[in-house]
């Protein structure tokens, strides 16, 4: 058996704050201010590393469904329709890891939303229109769970434990009602 | 079949290079020269023998001695040295020069233009020389007369980036009038009298909000590393809901907490720093900018306090009387939007990337500072859904 990855950073953790980190001047201020700023990082790492997989496919699964649900009724111009096009495409070949896979939808996503700003109908617009603002609101609550240990979130009170939202045990809040 | 923009429609859009032609240049220049090379962090060393060619090449007699590095400078290298006399005497100098890359692409020369043009109308450092290409320093970089004060109290606390700090009542009351008066003094510039050669004014109508949105878009669509829905749909909120801006004025860009000094003593404005985004532009811009909720503290019944002073609705109130410029809720509300929009991006997008390339002298701090980027989008989504007016 070889050490887990966390040991291996619980070891880089120690190493850095008994015998690096001691040693650096603290007159060099640029090595002295980025101290706590790598400790906090790796120490959120190892808080994360157990719930990385379920994350990323939380994410993945999120984008598939409201890709899937944007390509439904798609109307528009020649735009809004080789999105529509490039997204199926996506969607039909799955990447080999969920984080990819999110990216990869996502970034056709991104396309389909820039293209029905171009050309796409008026009620198609409405459609997208609510099925990305949910999308990306749910997204966005997790990454904010993901990172909330670094301490700039200003609503602390919205979000949970990391464990809690990768378990699903609890779900995104529903701001924007889709 | 698929075309190349159906993936990623940046690719070829017109908007690419439709914003301010100085910016098209500089971001053309940074991705002309993107991934082909890591930044080492300068040492004062080096510094110091790069600034006595440089100076001595401006034809200054006068030594650079005891150059040391600053810290803070989440964005730029900063270095102060003593510029000595033959006769013993010195002035205290500030470096400030640009890495690679950052969470920000900016110009020296440009900054310069717009220090030298707000002298004697606010607080700010006077430049004593720039290197706008690095023909010197290696990197650009401008060097300015050192000027005296704190961007926070010195018996407080603050986190990065200015982040996080508290001023109290007294100190608060004291700064009010100068943070507005001098925000309202930037807006009032005469642009006919003052030289900004690298500056253009945008054509009355939406081009002013144009011009913003596309600039951004460009750097989400070229620094970009993941997928963020949140981001490309509110460009596209953006471009659905553009206000209109009749008479643009010069913006700092940048106007918050941490990036002015005071005199800890007086209690007077010493200082208004990092004009590096200015532009010209709508003053809803800049008046959205402070009400971010990253640049505030909240007072006793939690409501905001702007960069630790006032509230909203007497900053508001207050910038309406010292200006004269009238607040249109929409306008204001949009442009918290796009300030929401561009700060997301610098720090989810161009801050991971130069982090994960090493082309920056804080790769650990941006990457950090990334969850800055995560936070402010959270105000971004409530912007967007309407809970936050």
């Amino acid at each position: 058996m070889t050490p887990g990855i966390d040991i291996r950073i619980q070891s880089i953790i120690n190493g850095l704050n008994d015998v690096i980190f001691p040693a650096v001047d603290p007159k060099e201020s640029l090595a002295a201010e980025q101290k706590g700023m790598i400790i906090a990082q790796l120490e959120l790492i190892l808080k994360q590393l157990p719930f990385v997989d379920r994350y990323h496919s939380l994410c993945r699964d999120d984008m598939r469904q409201c890709a899937e649900r944007m390509l439904a009724g798609a109307a528009g111009g020649t735009a809004t329709l080789a999105a529509c096009e490039a997204l199926k495409e996506m969607l039909a070949a799955p990447a080999d890891n969920p984080r990819d896979d999110y990216n990869r939808v996502g970034q056709a996503v991104d396309a389909l939303i820039a293209a029905i700003g171009q050309d796409g109908d008026a009620g198609y617009r409405a459609q997208a229109d609510a099925i990305m603002l949910g999308l990306a609101d749910r997204q966005l609550w997790r990454d904010r769970v993901w990172s909330a240990d670094l301490g700039f979130d200003p609503y602390p009170a919205e979000l949970c434990s990391i464990e809690d939202m990768a378990t699903g045990k609890v779900a995104p809040p529903n701001n924007s009602g889709n | 079949m698929t075309t190349l923009s159906a993936v990623n429609p940046a690719i070829d859009q017109p908007w690419r290079d439709q914003f301010e032609p100085f910016l098209v240049q500089l971001l053309d220049r940074k991705y002309a020269r993107q991934g082909k090379r890591r930044y080492v962090p300068r040492n004062a060393a080096e510094v110091a023998e790069r600034l006595d060619a440089f100076l001595r090449a401006q034809g200054e007699t006068r030594r650079a001695r005891n150059v040391r590095r600053m810290g803070g400078g989440a964005s730029k290298e900063q270095f102060c040295f003593d510029l000595e006399s033959a006769d013993g005497s010195s002035e205290l100098m500030v470096l400030r020069m640009d890495p690679l890359e950052g969470i920000v692409e900016t110009s020296r020369a440009r900054e310069a233009e717009v220090l030298d043009a707000i002298q004697g109308i606010v607080p700010a450092p006077r430049i004593a020389w720039v290197d706008p290409d690095g023909a010197y320093m290696g990197q650009p970089a401008m060097i300015a007369h050192f000027v005296g004060g704190v961007t926070k109290p010195t018996s407080g606390s603050g986190g990065p980036s200015g982040l996080g700090i508290r001023f109290d009542t007294k100190v608060g009351e004291a700064l009010t009038p100068q943070y507005v008066g001098n925000l309202a003094a930037v807006h009032s510039l005469d642009l006919a009298r003052h030289r900004l050669p690298s500056f253009d004014v945008p054509k009355p109508g939406t081009e002013t909000a144009v011009w913003q949105v596309n600039f951004w878009s460009r750097v989400l669509a070229d620094d970009g590393i993941d997928a963020s829905p949140i981001l490309h749909y509110t460009q596209y909120w953006l471009r659905q809901n553009l206000p209109v801006c009749e008479k643009p004025v010069l913006l700092h860009g940048d106007y918050r907490l941490g990036n002015f000094m005071y005199d800890e003593d007086s209690l007077q404005m010493t200082a208004i720093l990092d004009w590096e985004l200015s532009h010209i532009g709508d003053y809803h811009e800049d008046v959205s900018y402070s009400l971010e909720p990253l640049f505030c503290s909240k007072d006793a019944e939690g409501d905001y306090l702007v960069s630790s002073m006032m509230s909203v609705d007497r900053f508001l109130q207050l910038y309406t009387e010292m200006s004269g410029n009238v607040i249109d809720p929409a306008a204001l509300h949009w442009y918290r939007v796009l300030n929401s929009y561009k700060l997301a991006v610098m720090n989810l997008t161009s801050g991971i990337r130069a982090a994960r390339d090493g082309t920056n002298h804080q790769c650990a701090f941006l990457a950090f500072l990334s969850a800055s980027g995560t936070a402010i989008a959270a105000t971004l989504a409530k912007l967007l859904t309407g809970e936050i007016k």
